[in-house]
Order: structure tokens, then sequence, then C-alpha cells
């Protein structure tokens, strides 16, 4: 790889950075916080390629490691595939685990107003303190997954660092038929009571009682 | 996974490396502006073929794990570039202790403040040894850091709430793992082929510079240079070890494993073994460990002591950087090391 061809490589990855961190689309791979990291990296990526540009050509010799030329598939892949934020795929393909065991309080209920709640926060409450869920409306908003059995599921994605480790959590919908996979929602019911000792071993469901497609929202993962 | 320009580009160089350059005339970096112009053009249209969900999803990891490297890389490549032009080979033999043996704990500590994860850690542990470490601090220094940090630290112990335990276990078993591995290298090291990647053309410019007074521009762009050179080398061997990582997380069931958790010590082995295959961020894996909640607490923490010691990514960047037949021999030793310091301190403290 001559030196030319390494400052080209650089300053697309660069390119490649910054276009995603600054229109937005680096939220569907990573998380918030990395937005300022990923503007300054591309900034020094793109600049470092300037460097080299006022510079006059040189020997070449040693300036070539091969596996560089790699450095230009993500670049491929994000112009031409231009992957979507993970979904239904990925649910389907992961169990549906019992979260781990925490303490959870919900705050105490307002006016009556469905109390907006993210799906995991949903699964551990309906876990370990199912009692705060009784009648009580909740909104969770999410996207459509399957099961084997015909049954469907609002879910939503966690991410600690990026998209490689996504967990999903999922609460099966019952009452509406199933929108088709990957459809957006955003929906209000209340937790079905499976009058158990130990509700932290059933599959937590909810009852709906109002369901509306949205587009996906800009921060496609939970965390 | 090779891509399309990969004939051309071993072609054209030959000619760039008798000292011709490549300015000024229609050349490889031609071909590749070109290529990416026309993949950039004509990837609304190319993307309509390539929907099937797993292989979107492939994609998507892929990118998210480049994307989440970056930084952490260019970190690393910048301290590197720092740590070759100030951390001196006269300056280096004056801070670490002479004796090898001596030298491993305090590069083990060291590695307390590498801010970052395992990413960083390969540019700079290559650049100490370049400037004359002994091989087994670097090695130390480049187990210790990416584990023991205060950011990887202080993410176990959100992971694990109200288990304290977890965190000092954790920083127990990689440090005692790296010193472990630190000391081996020190008393059989040698016999091991270490065979560092080509420094990069540019500091010999660095030498001249320094030999002639100068500073300055010269000096800022020879520092510029030996970093992206850094870059483009150490993100070649990551995208490598992001794309088996990608395929391990897009096609391998999370059920497998849960269904291997129950026997104890084939737990521990599942979940080290997991570690090596997934290789996940150090920054992220405790989060993992914790949802992983059908394996024992050994052998989550054996998870998280191989992890960032070594995995897929990782035994591709010490191939790049320290050879071939070194990362053959280092990568299994520091695997049963890890695994063993992760089942000693996990059964003292768990």
């Amino acid at each position: 790889m001559t030196r030319a061809t390494q400052a080209i490589v650089v300053t697309l990855i660069g390119a490649v950075v910054l276009r995603l961190a600054l229109f937005g689309g680096y939220l569907d791979y990573v998380r918030a916080w990395t937005r300022i990291p990923l503007i300054i990296c591309g900034v020094m990526l793109v600049g470092s390629s300037i460097v080299t540009a006022l510079r006059r050509p040189r020997d070449d010799g040693h300036d070539r490691p091969r596996v560089a030329w790699l450095l230009v598939l993500p670049v491929f892949v994000v112009f031409i595939v231009q992957p979507p934020s993970l979904g239904s795929y990925v649910a389907e393909h992961q169990s549906d685990q019992p979260p781990p065991k925490r303490d959870v309080t919900l705050p105490q209920a307002t006016d009556g107003k469905p109390m907006r709640l993210q799906i995991f926060e949903f699964i551990e409450t309906a876990a370990y303190n199912s009692a705060s869920l009784v009648d009580r409306p909740v909104r969770l908003v999410g996207f459509v997954s399957y099961d084997d059995d015909g049954n469907w599921y609002i879910t939503r994605l966690s991410i600690t660092c990026c998209a490689a480790d996504a967990v999903s959590s999922r609460v099966q919908v019952v009452g509406k038929p199933a929108p088709p996979r990957d459809t957006w929602i955003d929906l209000v019911g209340t937790w079905v009571d499976p009058h158990v000792a130990n509700t932290a071993k059933v599959k937590p469901q909810i009852q709906v009682r109002t369901m509306r497609t949205i587009s996906k929202p800009q921060e496609p993962y939970e965390s | 996974m090779s891509t399309s320009s990969q004939p051309d580009a071993d072609a054209l160089p030959a000619g760039a490396g008798k000292a011709t350059s490549s300015y000024g005339r229609f050349g490889q970096a031609d071909v590749v502006a070109a290529l990416v112009l026309a993949a950039i053009v004509a990837g609304p249209v190319l993307g309509r073929f390539f929907t099937a969900p797993a292989f979107q999803t492939w994609c998507t990891m892929f990118v998210a794990i480049v994307l989440q490297a970056v930084p952490f890389l260019v970190l690393g490549v910048v301290l590197a570039a720092l740590v070759s032009e100030f951390l001196t080979e006269p300056l280096l033999k004056r801070v670490l202790p002479r004796h090898p043996l001596a030298a491993v704990p305090a590069a083990g500590l060291a590695g307390m403040a590498l801010p970052g994860c395992e990413c960083a850690s390969v540019p700079i542990a290559a650049s100490l040894l370049r400037n004359g470490a002994v091989p087994a601090a670097a090695f130390t220094f480049l187990l210790a850091g990416p584990a023991i940090n205060p950011v990887v630290l202080v993410a176990t112990s959100m992971a694990f709430p109200g288990r304290p335990e977890f965190v000092l276990a954790r920083f127990a078993a990689s440090l005692l793992a790296s010193l472990v591995v630190g000391w081996l290298w020190a008393l059989r090291g040698h016999t091991v082929p270490l065979r560092m990647s080509e420094r990069h053309g540019g500091h010999h410019h660095a030498g001249e510079a320094g030999g002639t007074g100068g500073g300055g521009w010269p000096r800022v762009r020879t520092f510029v240079s030996e970093a992206r050179h850094e870059f483009v080398h150490t993100g070649g061997f990551l995208i490598i070890g992001a794309g088996i990582a990608a395929s391990v997380n897009t096609f391998l069931p999370r059920d497998v494993l849960t269904t291997l958790g129950s026997h104890q010590i084939l737990s521990v082995l599942v979940m080290a073994g997991f570690a090596f295959v997934v290789a996940m961020c150090s920054e992220a894996d405790a989060f993992v460990a914790a949802s992983l909640t059908a394996f024992s607490d050994v052998a989550r923490l054996a998870f998280l002591v191989v992890g960032p010691a070594v995995d897929v990514k990782l035994v591709t960047l010490h191939a790049g950087h320290f050879g071939r037949r070194f990362a053959v021999v280092f990568a299994p030793v520091v695997f049963l090391v890890a695994v063993g310091s992760a089942a000693l301190v996990g059964g003292l403290l768990l």
C-alpha cells in the first residue's frame, strides 16, 4: 500500500466515522456517549491525511502493510449495505433469560396516566416486584418479534458498548393480532398476573389496551 | 471477505517499493478512489441485494465493533507514538527496574493507568518493546492494562451491584495472570521467536530531524505519519478480529452455552472459550457475564479474566505486531494461565 493510498483509506475511515457521528447513524451501532470521541477521531483521521498531503513524496518502501487493505471493508459495508439497527433476528436467536435479581421499586402512580417503562424495567419489575404492576397501565415502546409457537412480543435490545453485545428483552403481547416483524410499536397495556408465587419463573405478558405503529426511534437500543 | 481490489493492490506497490512515488501518476491510489466513488454512487442501488436478515445482522455487528474500537484505537496509537517519542530507551531503563523479575510487577501495576480496552494496549506494548523494554514487562503491561484499569473495574461493579468481591476477584485474578505470564516470559521467553512488525520508515526521519536539531513542523509530520501507519496496521488486524467476533455473535445461539452451564468444571472452560471467540470489549464483558445467570460465579470470573487477556481479535493483533510464531505460543499460554488464575482466585474469593 503506497502512502497516498494509505492516506485515502484513512481519510475514508475518518469520513465514515464523521458521517455516522454527525448525522445520527452511529446510534444504530454504539452508545450515545461515543459521539464526541468519534467526532474527534474522525477529524484526527481526516486531518492526518491533510498533513501527509502537504509533505513531499518520499521513499514508500517500508510503508505498505498488506493487512491495511482490510480497512476499506467497513467503508464499503457502510456505503453499500447500510446495515440497519439490530432487530428481530437477534431477539429470536437469543433465549429469554430471567433477569438477574435486583431490588425494583416503581415511582408512585400519579394521575392514572400510563407509566412509561423501558422493556427491561417491566420484565425486572414483573419478576421481583410484581405487586406494583397489578392493574397499573404501563406504556412500552419496541419492535415486534415472534417465537416458534406463534406468539408475538414487544421487544427491545440493550447494548453496553456496541451492537455486538446486544441483549434482548421482550414481553409477550396478548389481545391484538401481530403486526409484521420489526414494526415499531408504542403500546399501553397492563401486566397479566399469572397468579403464582414466584413470578420470576414466568415469562411476562402484557394485555394491550391501545397500540399504534411508530417510526423507529432515534435511539433504537435501551441501555 | 477479501476486497476485489486486492490483485491491483498487490501488483502496484512493487513499483512503489523502488522508491518511485505514486504521486502524480495514475496508480494504486486512483484505483482505490475510483472504486470507493463507485461504491458511494452505486451503494443505494446495490444495497437492495443485501437484505437477508442474518447478513444484515452480521454487517451491523461488524460496523459496530469497528466503530466502537476506533476511538480506543486512535487513543492507543497516539499514546504509542508518544511513548516512542518521549519514553526513550535511556528513560525507560531508569524508570523500569533493571531485573526482569522485578520489572514485571512494576509493569503490571502500570497497566492500571491505561485508560481504555485491549485495542489500545497492543500498539502501546509494541512501542514499549521497540524502545527497549524487557519483553516480559511489555507483555505484562499488555495483559494487565485492559483488565484492571479503573474504567473496567467501575463497569464491573455496575454489572454486579452489591457484589464488591466480584470486582476484587477480577482485579486479583487478572493481575495474577498477567504477572505469571510475565514471569514465565522472563524465564523462558527467549525460546519463543519474537518478530516485531517493521518499524515505520518515518522513524528514521525522526532520527535525522533529531540529529540536526530539527523540531517543530517536521517533527509533527513524523509523529502524525508514525501514528497513522500504526493505525492502518493495527486497524487492519482489528478488522479480521471484528469479522470473526461478528460471525460468532450472529450465528452462535446463546442457548447452546446455557445448556452447558450446569457442569462445574465444564462450565468454567465453556465460559473461558466463549470469552475467547466472542472477543468482547473489556468494558462490556461484565454486563454480559452478569446476564449469563446459568453459570457459576467462578465460570463467569473465568470469562472476565480470559476475555481481556486473549481472544480472537487479540490473537490477530498479536500476530500482526509480534509475529505469527509468537502468537501461536503466547495465546494458549495466556489462556491456560488466565483460566487457572480465575479458578484459584474464584475459589478463594467467590
